[in-house]
């Protein structure tokens, strides 16, 4: 990355998941990731509640006879308050069911760009693939952004997500490959040739899914089955409890409707307009993509399911949470 | 579920050819920012011009050539340098005279007709690759001994083989295997009928490959002295090229032990042609599509072919890659000369390259030459004196063993072995129009 980043001054990667916010930037000589969860946890308005925030020099704001903590804090706040946090995003895209949504999310980003200083500052950031029956709700999303960031003085521009993998992971392969971000909100995943995306699709089923779909047959709360998803589970060793068991089987279903649809895509295209010239790697990045054996089950799913493109290796990103955004600061970089 | 799917245009894809040409220079550029301009900018610069420049190959790969080495010009020499790793001061020749090399190519091909073009198309569109291929590091030479005796495999295969690596156009497999993939193509999906021996219907497989048939390239190879070394590596590159063109093979090993993968493992190679071959459960008729091709570089002369210890080792290493990958059973391990039948005649033996002296004892792998061949114990074939003849008097010991059982079994069905035989091609005449 030594030239990317000789070359990286005033450039920003953003990657807006559903779960969190990050951004990498230049900061010296190397490449500074700063991370915002994408949430916020509304109390209710009392003097007591405001002493503890303002003990704990929290940030929040102030609406309807509520605060709002959002970010990093809200989840050790609804810890604290025995209380779930909400997402101003859901299944990749700007919640329209959550009225808190558009302020937060302004605000969030506010808190990790602060005011551009130049006037060629540019920020590429991250967009899900297109929701073939809404596409609409992306349009909607991805000006918003554009309009949040010129608000804040900056150039932007947006990336596919699952291309910003292929163009963090899959440099040794000449941008040929293809990236699977496997987040909170979608999956997103797209077939790239020498970094021309061929193809580009996203699934719903992915860590939201899980979490709630295991919570709901467990009887355990979302935020606790996140817990246990990203501290300990071993999709590797057999399950050791019945929440372990429901992950092992929702995170079967994430992995075939994401494959299944991976093939389906790929089949269409390849017929139609492209030849592949040798097989091409997969590579995995995303938070849902983190816990032991997830690498494993793409492979033996992929393996079983003939895939249409022959594929030479399965491989994890080396730094999965931050793929995404070291795959937009590099467009960024290049945009230069 | 939203199941989105977003389909692009590549239309900005150039031809195959050109986008491995592509490829291998993009491979020189290791910063991702600098590497994704160049690939870019020459796809972008390719696009922009005319169609007519476009639609003839020599026209076409003269252009491409030239835009990507304008695009590299302008990374080398621009005012923020970046460092590829390209011999710069011929570049730097070949980058000034672009235009009077587009020029004469181009003059070359409108004056003097298409022979003259094909040599001014072949000058253009090697001339930015001869840079890079020259640069790419040469194989550290193995030994060059000739053997004529293998000795046979000591140590166990080993319980897993793994990709350690896959960079730029290698592959490092964790038993030390190298794999050169610059040539690879995909090929045709593997698809294809397996003929249960215990009669029962046949049934459609494919997916990965169930065995590998051994092959010798029978092509022309410099003598393997150190005064010809360009010429063999010359010889070897051309071949490779040739080979990867028409899908031939799914690798070759050169004689300096080097693996090139030629058609992806699940990928259907043109290598076994007419054959037949059985493991314990099936008959497999014309291999193509259900087994690996390997070729050793070699010429088969006189009942014998001849390789390299290095040919040897890597064949060792690429045999064990596969047969762990795919859990390919040694019973499916043969050589070429076994396999390969004249369907007309009804004769085995009609490619004879490795028929004899097949290292299998070396390779790990039982004597496939003590196996009486399914086509004659199964499908009636037999043998002509020709094929003696090419193999020096004697043919293996598994043809004489299968005489024997054909003569049994005809004993048993108290019918002469003619009429057995006769049934049997009959068997396989059946089967061979399902794998047509």
């Amino acid at each position: 990355m030594e030239n990317v980043v000789a070359s990286g001054e005033g450039r920003i990667g953003l990657d807006v998941g559903t779960s969190k916010i990050m951004s990498i930037r230049q900061s010296g000589n190397q490449l500074k990731a700063t991370t915002e969860i994408n949430a916020f946890l509304p109390l209710p308005h009392s003097r007591i509640t405001e002493n503890i925030l303002l003990q704990n020099k929290v940030h929040y704001y102030q609406n309807n006879g509520h605060f709002f903590v959002y970010g990093n804090n809200a989840e050790k706040f609804a810890g604290l308050f025995n209380a779930e946090t909400r997402r101003p995003m859901s299944g990749g895209l700007i919640n329209p069911n959550e009225p808190s949504a558009l302020i937060l999310i302004k605000t969030i980003i506010q808190g990790l760009l602060k005011k551009s200083k130049g006037k060629d500052d540019l920020v590429c950031y991250s967009i899900p693939g297109a929701p073939a029956d809404a596409p609409s709700d992306l349009i909607y999303h991805e000006q918003l952004l554009k309009g949040y960031l010129t608000e804040l003085g900056y150039k932007s521009k947006s990336v596919n997500e699952g291309q910003a993998i292929v163009f963090s992971e899959l440099e040794k392969e000449n941008f040929t490959g293809i990236g699977i971000s496997a987040g909170g909100g979608m999956c997103n995943a797209c077939l790239s040739y020498l970094s021309v995306p061929v193809v580009s699709f996203a699934t719903s089923k992915a860590g939201d899914f899980i979490d709630k779909s295991v919570g709901s047959v467990t009887g355990e709360s979302a935020t606790r089955v996140k817990m246990i998803k990203e501290q300990s589970l071993d999709l590797a060793s057999s399950p050791k409890d019945k929440v372990e068991e429901a992950l092992h089987i929702y995170y079967d279903e994430v992995i075939n409707t994401l494959i299944t649809t991976l093939n389906k895509a790929v089949a269409q295209t390849s017929t139609e307009t492209f030849q592949l010239d040798k097989p091409i790697p997969v590579v995995l990045a995303g938070g849902t993509a983190q816990p032991k054996g997830f690498r494993d089950r793409i492979e033996k799913a992929l393996e079983a399911s003939n895939c249409p493109v022959p594929i030479s290796e399965v491989r994890l990103s080396p730094n999965p949470t931050q793929a995404t955004a070291r795959g937009a600061f590099i467009a960024a970089v290049y945009d230069s | 579920m939203r199941n989105p799917q977003t389909k692009h245009n590549p239309a900005a894809l150039p031809h195959k050819r050109l986008r491995a040409s592509l490829n291998v220079l993009s491979s020189r550029i290791h910063d991702p920012v600098n590497k994704l301009w160049f690939i870019n900018r020459t796809l972008k610069g390719f696009d922009e011009k005319s169609e007519g420049l476009k639609r003839l190959p020599i026209v076409r790969g003269i252009v491409f050539h030239y835009v990507a080495l304008e695009s590299l010009g302008e990374l080398i020499w621009s005012s923020n340098p970046v460092a590829v790793a390209l011999p710069t001061r011929p570049l730097w020749v070949l980058y000034r005279l672009r235009h009077v090399l587009l020029a004469l190519t181009i003059g070359a091909i409108s004056l003097g007709g298409y022979r003259l073009g094909v040599v001014g198309y072949d000058a253009a569109q090697t001339g930015a690759d001869w840079l890079f291929t020259r640069l790419i590091p040469t194989p550290a030479m193995a030994s060059a001994d000739v053997l004529e005796s293998y000795p046979d495999r000591e140590a166990l295969p080993p319980k897993s083989v793994w990709l350690v690596s896959s960079e730029g156009n290698e592959e490092l497999w964790s038993n030390g295997l190298r794999v050169d993939t610059s040539f690879e193509t995909v090929g045709e999906p593997r698809s294809f009928f397996a003929f249960p021996t215990d009669g029962a219907p046949p049934v459609p497989l494919g997916g990965n490959p169930i065995g590998i048939v051994y092959h010798a390239s029978q092509s022309d190879m410099a003598p393997l002295a150190r005064e010809f070394n360009r010429d063999i590596l010359t010889t070897t590159r051309e071949l490779v090229g040739w080979l990867s063109r028409r899908e031939i093979y799914n690798y070759m090993i050169d004689r300096f032990g080097l693996v090139y993968r030629i058609v992806s493992d699940k990928g259907v190679a043109v290598h076994a042609g007419v054959s037949i071959w059985a493991d314990d459960d099936y008959y497999y008729l014309n291999l193509n599509k259900s087994f690996i091709g390997v070729a050793f570089e070699s010429q088969w002369n006189a009942g014998r072919d001849i390789i390299t210890e290095a040919q040897v080792q890597a064949a060792l290493n690429l045999t064990d890659a596969l047969r762990a990958r795919y859990g390919i059973a040694d019973a499916n391990c043969v050589p070429h000369g076994l396999v390969s039948v004249n369907a007309t005649r009804r004769l085995i033996g009609y490619h004879a390259d490795w028929a004899q002296s097949f290292p299998v004892g070396a390779l790990g792998l039982e004597d496939k030459y003590l196996v009486p061949p399914a086509s004659m114990t199964a499908f009636g074939f037999g043998y002509d004196d020709d094929l003696a003849k090419r193999l020096g008097g004697a043919l293996w010991p598994g043809v004489a063993q299968a005489e024997r059982e054909v003569d049994a079994r005809a004993k048993e069905e108290a019918v002469s072995p003619e009429v057995l035989r006769a049934r049997l091609h009959r068997r396989y005449r059946e089967n061979l129009d399902l794998v047509r």
